[in-house]
């Protein structure tokens, strides 16, 4: 498995993929807001293309608001409609914190490791 | 020379200086004499009888005086001859094709009749006008270029313009060259040219170096003019080292060139060059001398220019230094200015401010002295520094004005000066005014004058000051104003005290109050701005107020800054939320709120024991918050859901821009 990653100019935030036979893993790591949520937007869009499922892999987040939110939302809208599947790797307290006050808790698959789904070490 | 069926007297006709020539119906030449066999570049009238007509038509290129070439159905005998009886004359500027004289001509003709009644004949009559002509348009070009170099003091424009007056009429191209600071190379300027698809590659061409032997370099360092009457090939060669330039310049096809220095005082500081090149005359003698006449006044006209441009730098860099400054970061205060000098050149007008510590407290001034420029600048350059060195010193308002007074009538010419001033400590104001308007204190809603007038400065001996002290509220706003803004005018009045009340009644802190202050004033004035204009704002309060810039990264500076205001005071958790509404808001300030790079988001923290207050400013209109905003995966409008779901407190306020603000409480609250 080589990890793909790519550095985008914007601050310090970064964005890593690994694809697995079964889910594409998508880490973003830094702060997610309006100034990088494309940069994450554009990867999740491009795995979608070619995996059965996508996972969201949220440890290395240190912020998000509800730009990340709503790409959240975004992700399982069409893993609903008949697109990859998608789920979250879960990301600090004060995300998930973020994720009940704005209600979109339900129906959101969230793991604690990857692994779950992928099958291998994580 | 016999002529059938037409008596000429041959001896008289040939003696005139004017050209005559006879046409036949059939456009036949049957007769021409000696003047017209001249202008029309044949050796004698028997040879140019013996000239079939269109050859003696392709040894010239003839124009109208617009520049468009001439059409056969143009000339008055050509005319005569397709029936018409008496065509007008016509003017036309011929360049020999051989030699590249130009002349201008007027072309006259006359319809002969025969015995039988009917027109047999047409005799052309040319006359030179020339000289007539040359001296019309060199007086033309003069008063034209004379126009063009007074209307403005930006020479390289000037110059450009004049060197496309030149253009068609006196050369097909013409370039301006100066020398650079250094005097090592010449630059091309500006440049006009008949066909302006070609300014471009004239533009291109590379600058030469002021050492080259010959062309524009000799002009420049011998102050002499240079007329190449004809440009023989191997000239070209010589003179143009660059085989591309060379090769470029044998395309254009030039033909005559004239270079001619532009002087003044004696000095030569660039030169002038004419190319004839499209329409193949030759310049002459005359030319050169108009050429000359022009090479002297854009010479005189660029030296005012620089003189002028040197003058106003220096006046800018004095200026500078007197410029208000950036007002410090006084603890417990928020401050906000505006500054607006009226006039063109003038940077720094009669107005001005300043703020400066004194024992325990800080003391702010906003003046005017009396006068426009330098002299008005100096003025406030004393009176400022008299103010702050004296209240330093004597550490009391009223002593510092009295010394400024006497200062001020110690000056030989009348210096008057009106200053406001206002001493901060101990969250009291003490206001003092030397024929200066009272302040104005907005406290919520209304907004009343505060203070006692006094005296100007600089006008008695013995003046009397009366400070009035009021103590300020936490919030209240004090805004410091020259009378530039009562003054400003409107359509039927002059702004006036009602007006300044009513826009600055709700104004919410200091920069509220400068925005309400500059948004009235520019939809009430007029005309021109009259009046030097300098206003300060100042609050009393615990909020800080960040700038950010705003563009896509203004969220992250933007939270990461507030987050830094309340690290101290505040649990990570509370913290975690504050940066996440802060983002929000500032984002939608971005994306909604028409802030950007020149239209900043300001951001201000207000942090009390309890709780904190932060509000998200910007330029946009506004909008009707919802009363409780609905989450909505989709998106749009989450950002307000999480606020309304997270901050203690919450609302929206419009001024000149947009302000949302919520306070969020220490103890952990209730909401989410």
């Amino acid at each position: 498995m080589i990890p793909h990653r790519s550095m985008h100019p914007t601050d310090d935030f970064t964005v890593e993929v690994q694809r697995h036979p079964g889910a594409a893993v998508v880490s973003p790591a830094g702060e997610i807001d309006v100034a990088t949520v494309d940069q994450l937007r554009e990867r999740l869009l491009a795995c979608e293309a070619d995996s059965p499922m996508v996972v969201l892999d949220l440890r290395r987040v240190e912020f998000m608001d509800t730009s990340g939110l709503q790409l959240v939302f975004e992700c399982q809208r069409r893993a609903q409609a008949g697109g990859p599947a998608f789920a979250l790797v879960r990301g600090s307290r004060q995300i998930e914190r973020l994720f009940e006050i704005a209600g979109f808790g339900p129906g959101l698959r969230v793991l604690d490791d990857p692994a779950e789904v992928t099958g291998e070490g994580a | 020379m016999p002529t059938p069926g037409l008596n000429l007297d041959h001896a008289i006709l040939d003696s005139l200086a004017e050209a005559v020539t006879v046409q036949t119906m059939d456009g036949q030449l049957v007769y021409a004499n000696e003047a017209a066999a001249r202008i029309l570049d044949a050796e004698s009238p028997a040879a140019l009888l013996a000239t079939p007509p269109i050859e003696i038509m392709q040894r010239f290129d003839s124009f109208n005086e617009d520049g468009s070439p001439i059409r056969v159905e143009q000339l008055p005998g050509r005319r005569i001859l397709l029936g018409e009886l008496n065509p007008e004359p016509l003017v036309t500027r011929a360049i020999n094709r051989r030699t590249g004289e130009e002349r201008w001509r007027v072309t006259k003709s006359t319809a002969i009749r025969n015995p039988e009644g009917e027109v047999g004949w047409a005799v052309n009559i040319v006359d030179d006008i020339t000289e007539v002509k040359r001296a019309e348009i060199a007086q033309g070009l003069l008063a034209r270029a004379g126009q063009a170099l007074a209307s403005s003091m930006d020479y390289e424009n000037t110059l450009g313009q004049v060197a496309r007056l030149a253009v068609p009429q006196l050369a097909d191209w013409c370039g301006v060259s100066l020398p650079d600071d250094r005097g090592h190379l010449i630059h091309s300027v500006a440049v006009a040219h008949v066909d302006p698809g070609k300014v471009r590659f004239a533009h291109d061409y590379n600058p030469t170096s002021m050492s080259d032997p010959a062309g524009t370099a000799e002009v420049i360092r011998s102050g002499r003019s240079e007329l190449v009457t004809e440009i023989p090939d191997e000239l070209l060669a010589q003179a143009i080292a660059d085989p591309e330039q060379l090769e470029l310049l044998r395309t254009i096809g030039m033909r005559s060139v004239m270079i001619v220095p532009m002087s003044a005082g004696g000095r030569t500081i660039g030169a002038l060059s004419f190319v004839s090149a499209e329409s193949g005359r030759t310049f002459t003698q005359a030319d050169l001398e108009l050429a000359e006449e022009l090479g002297r006044r854009a010479g005189t006209a660029v030296e005012n220019a620089r003189l002028y441009t040197e003058r106003s730098r220096i006046a800018r860099t004095l200026q500078t230094g007197l410029l208000p400054p950036e007002l410090p970061e006084i603890d417990g205060y928020a401050t906000a200015t505006l500054y607006r000098p009226a006039g063109e050149e003038n940077w720094v007008g009669g107005d001005f401010y300043d703020a400066l510590p004194v024992r325990d407290g800080w003391l702010f001034v906003v003046g005017d002295v009396a006068g426009r420029g330098a002299s008005a600048a100096a003025l406030t350059a004393l009176a400022r520094f008299t103010l702050r060195s004296s209240a330093r010193l004597l550490d009391d308002p009223l002593r510092a004005v009295e010394q400024l007074n006497a200062e001020l009538l110690e000056r030989s010419e009348m210096s008057l000066c009106s200053v406001c001033c206002v001493l901060l400590r101990d969250g009291e104001a003490t206001i003092l005014c030397a024929g200066h308007p009272l302040p104005v204190l907005v406290r919520g809603d209304s907004a009343r004058m505060v203070g006692r007038t006094g005296q100007m400065l600089g006008a008695y001996q013995a003046g009397t000051w009366t400070p009035e002290t009021v103590a300020l509220e936490p919030e209240d706003v004090l805004v410091l104003y020259t009378d530039g803004v009562l003054d400003t005018i409107g359509a039927s009045e002059r702004f006036g005290e009602a007006r300044l009340l009513e826009a600055l009644a709700g104004a919410r802190d200091a920069h509220d109050a400068i925005a309400v202050i500059d948004d009235a004033l520019e939809r009430f004035h007029v005309g021109a701005q009259a009046d030097d204009t300098a206003v300060l704002a100042l609050t009393r309060t615990t909020a800080r107020t960040l700038v950010v810039a705003g563009d896509a990264r203004a969220p992250k500076t933007a939270r990461d800054r507030v987050a830094a205001e309340l690290a101290a005071h505040f649990p990570a958790d509370a913290l975690y939320d504050v940066r996440v509404l802060v983002s929000e808001l500032v984002t939608n300030a971005v994306r909604h709120g028409g802030a950007d790079a020149a239209r900043p988001v300001r951001v201000t923290v207000r942090v009390e024991d309890a709780w904190a207050r932060i509000a998200v400013w910007d330029p946009g209109p506004g909008f009707d918050p919802p009363d409780v905003p609905a989450a909505r995966p989709e998106g749009g409008g989450n950002g307000l859901v999480m606020v309304q779901r997270i901050a203690s407190r919450w609302g929206v306020e419009r001024s000149v821009g947009t302000c949302v603000w919520f306070e969020i409480d220490r103890s952990p609250s209730t909401s989410g």
